[in-house]
């Protein structure tokens, strides 16, 4: 092969091939016809892209069973609904751990069966920062975890105690989101402001 | 679960119970695919880059773990994260809004994911394959190619081979010539594998070797040829 043998090879190889997500595409059938007539009529006459086919087939074919799932048993997800000041107190509704710093009005939620108490101090600890005090109440078995998340990104997680006190500390003011979960229920206590 | 919580739950929400269903779905377990679901349609259709990060977050691993299981990352040379995140981009521009009425469960989006991952792989090989072309060139010319930045380079490389190829078709006479460059030069066949793929153009392999000695002869004549070429 001389140098312009070389060369003509170098700037033309494979230069009619599809893209490799053309060619993907066609493989999942995804293409509108026009371009997958073309794709088809390629793939007749290049050894190339017909063995790059046969090796996303073959891998596809090997992943297959990792994309394969059962449907479970849906998990009962709450929103909770705040309620206003006032009208879900009781006694059985105040936070243990109170009165670490300044109280802010608390924040009642209700959740399905349950009800939910934020109490929101300041964080002596911390200058700045608050404290969360939670109580959930409602049910006789709770084995809850409470996370807080801000923006998508979970910031903190405790456990929820037996009594159904949990606290969170160090959070600076901002909105948050609280989920408390277990294995088949949820309460989402969706952005609310410290 | 019904539709109203899915669009309900905020993003925290929703990558919280995707994680916890993806958890599931790594120890074997059954599992609820919807939420996950839920923060593609939110990628996708509300173009939410938060929820493009959750779906990054959430599925980097698995990803990584398909890249390394593919036949031709064990002699790359770059590391899985690299075509990671390739892979990532090209799901991001394939799958626009309108394309996404097409992928009806979680299972087609992560299947059109492990096809990005495929495709990044078959984009570095085919990469490699026509590098190693270029530079036996250059090593038989003893030219380096001029230098520009990356981007330059590829643009104009990208126009030149078009620009040739619309040219050197331009100048074949018949079908035997078109059946020469396309097997030769496009596909780098050898003659004998051309005669196989090609009966019915070609008696046998002689017959390649004269229609290609008669282009050459003629294409060796031309002055726009060796400037596409670079005088080689």
């Amino acid at each position: 092969m001389d140098h312009i043998d070389q060369a003509m090879t170098a700037q033309l190889y494979r230069i009619t091939c599809p893209p490799s997500a053309q060619l993907g595409e066609y493989h999942l059938q995804m293409l509108p016809a026009a371009e997958a007539t073309a794709v088809a009529q390629h793939l007749r006459t290049c050894p190339h892209c017909a063995q790059e086919l046969v090796q996303l087939q073959t891998y596809l074919h090997e992943l297959a069973p990792e994309l394969t799932y059962t449907l479970r048993e849906k998990v009962q997800i709450w929103i909770a609904q705040r309620l206003p000041s006032g009208l879900a107190g009781g006694p059985g509704l105040a936070p243990a751990m109170a009165l670490r710093g300044e109280v802010e009005e608390p924040l009642m939620f209700e959740a399905g069966d349950y009800q939910l108490n934020l109490e929101i101090q300041d964080d002596p600890a911390n200058p700045g920062h608050k404290a969360i005090l939670g109580l959930v109440v409602g049910v006789a078995e709770l084995a809850f975890q409470a996370q807080l998340w801000q923006n998508g990104r979970r910031l903190q997680e405790t456990a929820v105690d037996e009594l159904g006190n949990f606290v969170f500390d160090s959070v600076p003011p901002g909105t948050y989101d609280l989920i408390l979960s277990r294995l088949t229920a949820e309460i989402h206590v969706q952005a609310f402001t410290i | 679960m019904t539709q109203d919580i899915l669009q309900t739950l905020t993003l925290s929400g929703l990558r919280h119970r995707c994680a916890q269903e993806s958890d599931r779905f790594f120890n074997r377990q059954a599992y609820d695919p919807a939420f996950c679901y839920e923060l593609f349609r939110r990628a996708i259709l509300q173009q939410d880059e938060q929820a493009w990060g959750a779906i990054y977050s959430q599925y980097q691993r698995l990803v990584i773990h398909w890249v390394e299981r593919n036949a031709a990352f064990p002699n790359c040379g770059e590391e899985a994260q690299f075509f990671m995140n390739r892979a990532f981009e090209k799901m991001w521009q394939g799958i626009t809004p309108e394309k996404f009425t097409t992928f009806e469960d979680l299972s087609s989006l992560l299947r059109y994911l492990q096809m990005c991952v495929h495709s990044v792989m078959v984009d570095f090989v085919r990469q490699k394959e026509h590098k190693l072309k270029l530079e036996a060139v250059e090593e038989l010319t003893h030219q380096p190619p001029a230098r520009g930045t990356a981007v330059e380079d590829s643009i104009t490389r990208t126009l030149t081979r078009k620009e040739l190829w619309t040219w050197l078709q331009s100048q074949l006479k018949d079908e035997k010539e078109q059946v020469v460059v396309y097997g030769l030069f496009v596909l780098a066949l050898k003659p004998r594998d051309l005669a196989d793929l090609y009966p019915k153009v070609f008696a046998d392999v002689k017959e390649i070797y004269r229609a290609k000695e008669n282009l050459m002869a003629r294409l060796r004549r031309s002055e726009e040829l060796k400037e596409f070429l670079g005088d080689a």
